[in-house]
């Protein structure tokens, strides 16, 4: 097992504990730690309860630390909230004022929010929260509070003041206590890339030269609207804010008919409102990108959590039959390349591509290697030949036709949701049904051919299998019961020569984030695959690996 | 210039569609636009069935949505004139909410709106610009609803460019959708369509009994309104509205100012 070490800071939202940890976990890359920062939160803006867990880590790519090993509370009610999974060993950092009892944990109690007051300013208790961690975990004196004045440049000078004193003083309280903490050695190189998971597929958006993006307000999927809507004019593409995600997707393929780029995101419900422009981007052969941010449903469900339950959905979304691809990066770096390997399968092919995340990945904060440089996915827009021979939908073996779009002369075509004839205009006719249907039939078995075998780590002839966010929680699992782990990050189509990989396994067990076992039922649809159990669970938090190491361990 | 495809159209004999496909076409040939310079986004409906008898950049999206995915075209190639063909269902029911949208931010679109006030293509239902106790198929017991005024709806929604022409009156029809093609902003001309098989209320007669020309165009919003609603008498046609001094949403773009979004050659 790797050594995790788990730093937890929390208090009501809009106390600062969203931005305080992002710095904490900045600071932490910076020193050199292994580091993951997974951050809670509830579906309101001011009061309740959030609360940040920095994981620092000997290994990389590290999962949520099973313990936490330092725990700030900012209010009293913080603590109450977090009391029941604190240990004996649990250093407790709770302000004097609070006037804890515990039985667990061991308990410090430092006069901090004396310190925020000191300054005339209850609001900078978060920085105060991290010039005490500062010195407890060692990091170099001034590299948090520089930190934090970049995050506050431009505002006022008197609140630079407050946050610079308040950091020193809080140092200087920290110095009195001795906790002796063991921390992970801090031996990771110091110039890796912080990333979300969000920020990874707007970064390979912009480096497969994304024209146009619309999207609609939706937990989880809004960072990347976010992210996107803020990096539009350098990178000379273009944002829109739309009415609705029907909006969105209609906005996205039109812009895809005129030769853009094209993509649109959303999660759970937003996804349902889009089915029928899928399907519309099936039928005209528009090549868009679909971000997917999944989050605990039915309905609204549990809007700020993170869940692995609309894979079917998307895999089987839009209705009648045509091609598409489902990908669901399992990290950052896949986030990334991904996203630009979707513009390139949706250029390819003209087919809607559907990438799948979820909150976890969307929102965790990871340190990881430099993206790599990619070049620009080339448009697949030919120019027709002679005006009287063009046809848009002209029957090809592969199933993929000649593209034109608005403003080429001699390449006027109907792109037309009825069924149409090769020019685009309606046919209803069962022959040429047959002949069209063959032809979107056709790019399918294409494009399965075309789709890489699952990364294997091979341990035994035992395996785990996963998909999406949950590599490492898998990989994790399978290294401590050494057992192969399979992991899927195309998942639809299923890639050829599946069964013959798969069957070399004795016992083969399925994990997901889901109540069902979805992409289980997927592989049996798809396979002749024998699985001996699938785990899941969809409680809105992300899959413990100690839990499921102990329920697999009884299987082996 | 010929935009006929091998398939003449299938609308029932008498229908206004007839009138406003000869209209647009004539105004195409009117304004001299070739066709790489624009592309028609038609609805679903007896009116988007048009898509099949036109041969230009045709789009013929999903029921109600053509506004959004003009909205696309648009700001992926702003040189491209982009207009809107659809009917009272679609692009009154369904796509409301993306009407309002595109007129509030004066999307650079020409929406054409054939009013029948009925559904026709799925056999007679009411539609939201049915007067009030019109029997459909659907309402047997006559609409309760309001019915909805295209005209009014787009000054208070924003437009830019409103008018509302009469089918049977190809000339008229022709010069209006002209001027609403030349308008730079949102523009909406409502087209009164009678449904010669399903909407046996507001007729051919019935609408040349009532049907009268603005003597000018409105000073003001409030004039336009006023003018606008139907009286028991009365229904104006005309340019209702024609403001040239709005900026259309791709012109407040500044990545948008010196070229097109996507350039393809």
């Amino acid at each position: 097992m790797p050594k995790t070490f788990g730093i937890k800071i929390a208090g009501p939202q809009g106390s600062g504990i969203q931005s305080a940890g992002e710095t904490l976990f900045r600071a932490a890359v910076k020193a050199g730690f292994y580091a993951l920062g997974y951050l809670e939160y509830n579906s309101l803006i001011k009061g309740g309860h959030s609360s940040y867990l920095l994981t620092l880590s000997d290994t990389p790519n590290p999962n949520i630390s099973p313990t936490i090993d330092l725990f700030i509370p900012l209010t009293k009610n913080s603590f109450d909230q977090e009391a029941k999974n604190i240990t004996n060993d649990t250093h407790l950092i709770t302000d004097a004022s609070f006037k804890i009892q515990t039985t667990k944990g061991k308990l410090h109690q430092p006069a901090l929010i004396e310190i925020a007051k000191n300054q005339g300013n209850p609001l900078i208790l978060n920085t105060i929260a991290l010039g005490f961690l500062s010195h407890q975990l060692k990091f170099p004196k001034d590299l948090l509070i520089n930190l934090i004045l970049e995050d506050l440049a431009g505002k006022s000078e008197t609140l630079l003041e407050q946050n610079k004193k308040g950091y020193e003083e809080a140092l200087k309280v920290s110095s009195k206590y001795f906790l002796g903490l063991w921390l992970p050695h801090p031996n990771n190189a110091t110039d890796k890339t912080v990333v979300t998971g969000s920020q990874a597929i707007g970064e390979g958006a912009l480096a497969a030269g994304l024209n146009f993006y619309a999207g609609y307000p939706m937990t989880p999927s809004s960072p990347l609207l976010h992210y996107l809507s803020a990096n539009q004019e350098k990178n000379n593409f273009l944002v829109k804010q739309s009415e609705d995600e029907i909006g969105a997707i209609n906005m996205a393929i039109g812009a895809s008919f005129a030769g853009a780029k094209s993509m649109t995101g959303t999660s759970g419900g937003g996804f349902a409102l889009m089915q029928e422009g899928i399907s519309l981007a099936g039928m005209l052969e528009t090549p868009l990108v679909i971000y997917l941010a999944m989050r605990p449903g039915p309905a609204t469900g549990l809007p700020t959590w993170t869940s692995q339950a609309d894979l079917l959905f998307a895999v089987y979304s839009g209705h009648g039959e045509f091609p598409k691809v489902v990908l669901a990066p399992g990290d950052p770096t896949e986030c990334y390349l991904l996203t630009h390997k979707a513009f390139q399968l949706s250029q390819n092919y003209h087919i809607p591509t559907i990438i799948i995340s979820d909150k976890y990945l969307a929102e965790n904060h990871y340190c990881l290697e430099k993206f790599p440089q990619l070049n620009k996915v080339p448009l697949s827009i030919n120019l027709p030949g002679t005006p009287e021979t063009y046809q848009r939908y002209n029957y090809s073996p592969t199933g993929v036709s000649q593209r034109s779009v608005p403003g080429i002369s001699g390449g006027e075509y109907l792109a037309n949701s009825d069924e149409h004839s090769p020019d685009g205009l309606v046919d209803e006719s069962s022959e040429n049904r047959k002949l069209m249907n063959q032809r979107r039939q056709n790019k399918s078995l294409l494009i399965k051919k075309n789709i890489p075998l699952p990364e294997i780590i091979y341990n035994s002839d035992n395996a785990l299998i996963t998909w999406g966010s949950t590599k490492f929680i898998g990989r994790e699992i399978s290294n401590a019961l050494s057992i192969s782990h399979i992991h899927f990050s195309y998942i639809f189509p299923l890639p050829e020569g599946l069964n013959g990989v798969l069957s070399k396994f004795q016992k083969i067990f399925v994990l997901e984030n889901n109540l069902s076992g979805q992409f289980a039922k997927l592989l049996k649809s798809e396979t002749d695959l024998k699985i001996t159990k699938v785990y899941g669970e969809d409680d809105g938090r992300p899959l413990n690996p100690k839990f499921f190491i102990n329920q697999i361990k009884n299987e082996l | 210039m010929s935009f006929e495809t091998k398939i003449f159209p299938t609308w029932c004999p008498g229908c206004g569609d007839f009138g406003i496909w000869a209209a647009l076409k004539g105004s195409i040939k009117q304004l001299g636009l070739k066709t790489n310079q624009f592309t028609i986004v038609f609805d679903i409906g007896c009116s988007g069935n048009m898509s099949s008898f036109l041969k230009v950049y045709g789009f013929h999206g999903l029921h109600g949505r053509a506004i959004p995915a003009a909205t696309g075209i648009k700001l992926a190639n702003h040189q491209q004139k982009v207009i809107v063909v659809g009917g009272d269902g679609g692009l009154l029911s369904e796509g409301l909410t993306h009407f309002v949208a595109a007129a509030r931010s004066n999307m650079d679109i020409k929406v054409i709106i054939h009013n029948n006030q009925v559904y026709g293509l799925t056999t007679g239902q009411s539609s939201p610009t049915s007067m009030k106790g019109t029997k459909g198929k659907a309402t047997p017991l006559g609409v309760v609803e309001k019915q909805l005024d295209p005209v009014s709806l787009s000054i208070v929604g924003g437009a830019t460019f409103v008018a509302r022409s009469y089918a049977g009156n190809i000339p008229e029809t022709t010069k209006i959708i002209s001027s609403a093609i030349s308008h730079k902003g949102f523009s909406v001309v409502e087209v009164l369509q009678p449904c010669v098989t399903f909407n046996k209320l507001n007729t051919h007669s019935w609408f040349q009994q009532r049907v009268s020309p603005l003597v000018s165009i409105p000073k003001t919003d409030l004039e336009a309104l006023e003018k606008a609603v139907w009286t028991e008498e009365k229904i104006h046609l005309g340019i209702f509205k024609d403001d040239s001094s709005a900026t259309p949403y791709h012109e407040t773009i500044p990545i948008l100012k010196s070229k097109t979004l996507i350039q393809y050659t």
